[in-house]
């Protein structure tokens, strides 16, 4: 069925065949033959439907793990498809190139949806088609085949194209590319029911998942403006330790606003500051970050314009993207701060049409008012009222690291008269207990100050530990500081209450039983100590062997902790999910 | 009605019905209280009701009258916010509360068919002081013909666990009583330990008669299951952390309070199990873990 009637579907051949057999045979005759000619052109097309339709389906099933003989029998089919394509090529380089064109003009009507939408039409371009049968071959394929054989594949249709190119004028490299990457990214799609996405932040070795992400930094900001004034990627810094090759390590020294440039018309000038308050450990803390993220939009709205032709709704929106995508960049977002953005997309596109600009503006900056004072303000105080009634006089109580609520607690019981001392453990390398120290100090309560590894030498002293928390999680762990599942463990081990507070609009719906699989790596060269002149691990960068981590937080299991005060009340770590699920039909 | 027409009520209604247990009681109290109300507003009424509760906690010290106040309390308050005229409204909540009332009046029933099913036969039950809802429990297993017997503590101060023997020789249930201090030497012959509660808290854990939490600590590290049966009205909203969490209203009898000025000289009457030492729990609403309480609570209060 190949080769020779393969010849026979070129329209000049087959009209000089009729001419033929026109002067010899019989009108009937010449119909039978165009029939016969489009009866081939449809057997030709079926076998290349069924062959892809084989593939989607192989890929399907096949999508949730390849064995390796699979991967091999897979590679092998598609060099074996390759050579049968070259053969056709050699033999009649035009002719194929026609025949492959009317063929996939025959099959372009019928194709599955997500191919159709690369195939232009057919009276268009010619180049895509040629180009978008093989890449149809391969794509169909399951995606998490390993990177090498991508490349040489695509190394192969290169050179095919460079031969293509030569003969043939035309813009064939960059559609015929974004076919490619179009194909690519249809049979995710497909297979998406099968493979859960898993998100970037954390799959930072994959070299294809970089590639995504520069791509889409780069559709956020085309927009019609100067490629050269786009937000670079940040790139990571130092030997990352194997276990946390996943996660981006930066360094501090090499804030992303040095790249941008100025003025910066892409990145508003108070998001820039806030990236780099951020990066540079200015603005840190759950809460702070919030509050100053939420004060930076309620910036970028009030400068916002709408465009002619657009829905603030819908255009607003779209401007946060690229904003929200930096912020990533200079550092990684936390989960208070995703949920506010949450509410902040969702208010913006609840925005009715009808709404004038102004009054849409201030509508939105009246809700991020509400929203700092109810869920961060109020939710303190409340937490606050609960907590008094777990402080009794001569109690001692054990806090970690700097937290604005649990501070807040203690200064709200001070005013109410209980009496009880505080003892602040403290970690390197970031030494947030001087703060939270200096703070309760002033205000007159006395306090004691400890590194964390004597806690287990001043725990017998200790009536209850309060600490604060980065994140509640879905299956009641909780996300705070490094150090502070330690405490847990030693006070769990004493028999000493441990007390969270948190307040709601920190529970975060993921689920996370371990500290590796998401979490954050600060700059490595914060673990540097200079004392008396010397540095030491100065030259930490020259031995191979040597790696430094700066974990920033770890999860607790929810049997060490006895108690969460939340706004809402006091409820054991369990209940998380049942908070959630509340808070979900209120809204 | 003014207070000592409450308190009479209430004794009334414990002498008339040994069987009912006190929240009850106390529910039955404070919807003739409402009944007998002139008060001419919702807060003012809602005000009253709070400080019959307090009286007839003054009464019985109980952690179960005052859960069963609160939430007939709540029950009510629920109900107030749907009609206009107090009339009309106050009518409602009567017809309410004698639901409320008739419901939890089957609850020990319903507690007993889930339980008694956990009762196999030729087991060694051991359980502590005199709860009713454990009798219930297990005259609903002597009436499915399963064969068993019962150690019961004693109970010091007031030797409740006789009373509870006395019940069960009653049943035709063979019936040991032993020293409170004797639960570690016979815990390896039971096969399962089963006691009521005056209240449950927020975590999960009960607030019951002391010597709950010794026997609660030694099943733990026998590795035998202890089974908390209790009524749904007991569930209150307490969150302690350790004994000494507990508030004093609840851990001495109210002749006590009233009477003693120091009361680290007088003995507690109750203590608290920590819900990682407790099995299951049985109530009307089904068969609940410890950290399943907290959902149900958050249903009945939020």
């Amino acid at each position: 069925m190949c080769n020779r009637c393969a010849l026979l579907h070129f329209p000049a051949v087959i009209s000089f065949f009729q001419q033929v057999l026109k002067m010899i045979f019989f009108k009937e005759v010449i119909l039978g033959f165009r029939y016969w000619v489009i009866a081939s052109g449809w057997c030709f097309f079926r076998r290349n439907v069924n062959d892809r339709q084989d593939d989607i389906e192989r890929a399907k099933t096949e999508g949730k793990e390849l064995t390796k003989e699979e991967k091999q029998r897979l590679r092998k089919e598609k060099k074996q498809q390759k050579k049968n394509k070259e053969k056709k090529d050699e033999k009649a380089s035009q002719g194929s190139e026609k025949e492959k064109k009317s063929g996939s003009l025959a099959a372009a009507a019928p194709q599955p949806p997500a191919k159709s939408t690369t195939v232009k039409t057919p009276s268009a371009v010619p180049a895509p088609a040629p180009v978008s049968v093989p890449s149809s071959l391969e794509a169909p394929a399951p995606v998490d085949k390993p990177s090498k054989t991508k490349a040489e594949l695509k190394a192969e249709r290169r050179a095919r194209q460079e031969a293509e190119r030569a003969s043939k004028p035309g813009k064939k490299g960059e559609p015929g590319q974004q076919a490619a990457s179009g194909k690519q990214k249809a049979p995710p799609s497909e297979l998406q029911p099968v493979i859960k996405r898993l998100p970037e932040h954390i799959q930072v070795d994959n070299p294809d998942v970089l590639k995504k992400l520069a791509k889409k930094l780069e559709r956020q900001q085309v927009m019609g403006l100067n490629p050269t004034k786009k937000i670079p990627l940040r790139l990571d810094y130092g030997y990352k330790v194997s276990l946390f090759s996943h996660l981006h390590q930066y360094s501090r020294k090499a804030p992303l606003t040095q790249q941008l440039s100025i003025p910066s018309t892409v990145i508003h000038p108070a998001v820039v500051r806030l990236g780099l308050q951020y990066s540079q450990g200015i603005v840190a803390g759950s809460n702070a970050r919030s509050v100053a993220l939420l004060h930076a939009f309620k910036q970028v709205i009030r400068d916002y314009i709408t465009p002619p032709n657009e829905e603030l709704s819908r255009d607003l929106v779209n401007k946060l993207k690229p904003y929200i995508s930096f912020l990533n960049q200079c550092r990684p977002l936390s989960a208070s701060m995703g949920n506010a953005i949450k509410y902040v997309k969702k208010e913006i596109s609840n925005i009715s049409s009808q709404c004038k600009e102004e009054e849409a503006k201030s509508k939105l900056l009246n809700c991020i008012e509400w929203y700092i004072k109810e869920k961060i303000i109020l939710a303190a105080k409340a937490i606050a009222e609960s907590s008094i009634e777990k402080i009794n006089n001569e109690d001692v109580i054990l806090v970690y690291g700097c937290s604005s609520l649990v501070n807040h607690i203690l200064f709200e019981a001070f005013e109410k008269g209980r009496k009880f001392r505080v003892i602040v453990v403290d970690s390197r390398p970031r030494l947030e207990g001087r703060e939270a120290l200096r703070r309760l100090v002033q205000r007159g309560i006395s306090c004691t100050y400890v590194l964390i590894s004597a806690v287990s030498y001043i725990l017998p002293e200790v009536s209850k530990v309060f600490l604060g928390a980065h994140a509640l999680l879905a299956n009641g762990y909780v996300m705070s500081r490094v150090g502070t599942s330690q405490i847990a463990l030693v006070a769990r081990a004493f028999n000493v209450p441990v007390l969270v507070c948190c307040e709601t609009y920190k529970f975060c719906e993921r689920v996370q039983t371990d500290s590796f699989v998401s979490n954050e790596l600060d700059d490595p060269d914060d673990l540097m100590v200079t004392r008396n002149g010397k540095t030491q691990l100065e030259s930490w960068q020259e031995v191979p062997s040597l790696g430094l981590l700066n974990l920033v937080y770890d999860v607790t299991p929810p049997d060490f902790v006895d108690l969460v005060i939340t706004e809402l009340g006091m409820i054991p770590c369990t209940s998380v999910p049942v908070v959630l699920r509340v808070k979900n039909v209120d809204q | 009605m003014n207070e000592e027409e409450l308190v009479e009520y209430f004794r009334a209604q414990m002498r008339k019905d040994p069987g009912m247990a006190s929240a009850v009681a106390a529910i039955r109290t404070l919807l003739e209280f409402l009944k007998r109300d002139k008060g001419e507003t919702i807060l003012g009424l809602r005000e009253s009701l709070k400080q019959a509760t307090g009286c007839l906690m003054g009464e019985d010290s109980s952690v179960a009258v005052s859960s069963g106040g609160e939430l007939f309390l709540r029950f009510i308050s629920l109900t107030s916010l749907e009609h206009q005229d107090l009339s009309h409204c106050k009518k409602v909540m009567e017809e309410r509360g004698e639901l409320f009332l008739e419901k939890i009046s089957m609850s020990r029933n319903k507690v007993a068919k889930l339980c008694h099913t956990f009762i196999k036969d030729g087991a060694k039950i051991l359980t502590h002081s005199y709860s009713r809802v454990v009798l219930r429990v297990l005259e609903k297993a002597a009436a499915e013909k399963k064969r068993f017997s019962v150690y019961v503590t004693e109970s010091q101060p007031d030797a409740a666990g006789r009373q509870m023997a006395e019940a069960l020789k009653k049943l035709n249930v063979p019936v040991t009583v032993v020293l409170d201090a004797a639960v570690g030497y016979f815990l390896e012959k039971v096969d399962l330990v089963i006691v009521g509660a005056e209240g449950v808290v927020e975590s999960g854990g009960i607030i019951n008669k002391i010597g709950t939490y010794q026997m609660a600590l030694c099943s733990k590290a026998h590795n035998k299951p202890f089974y908390v049966v209790a009524e749904s009205f007991k569930f209150v909203r307490l969150y302690p952390l350790n004994q000494q969490d507990v508030p004093d209203k609840f851990k001495y009898k109210a002749d006590t309070l009233k009477s003693h000025q120091n009361l680290s000289e007088a003995d507690p009457i109750i203590d608290y199990t920590p819900p990682s030492l407790i099995t299951l729990l049985f109530t009307d609403l089904g068969v609940l873990t410890p950290s399943a309480v907290s959902d149900e609570l958050i249903k009945l209060y939020l």
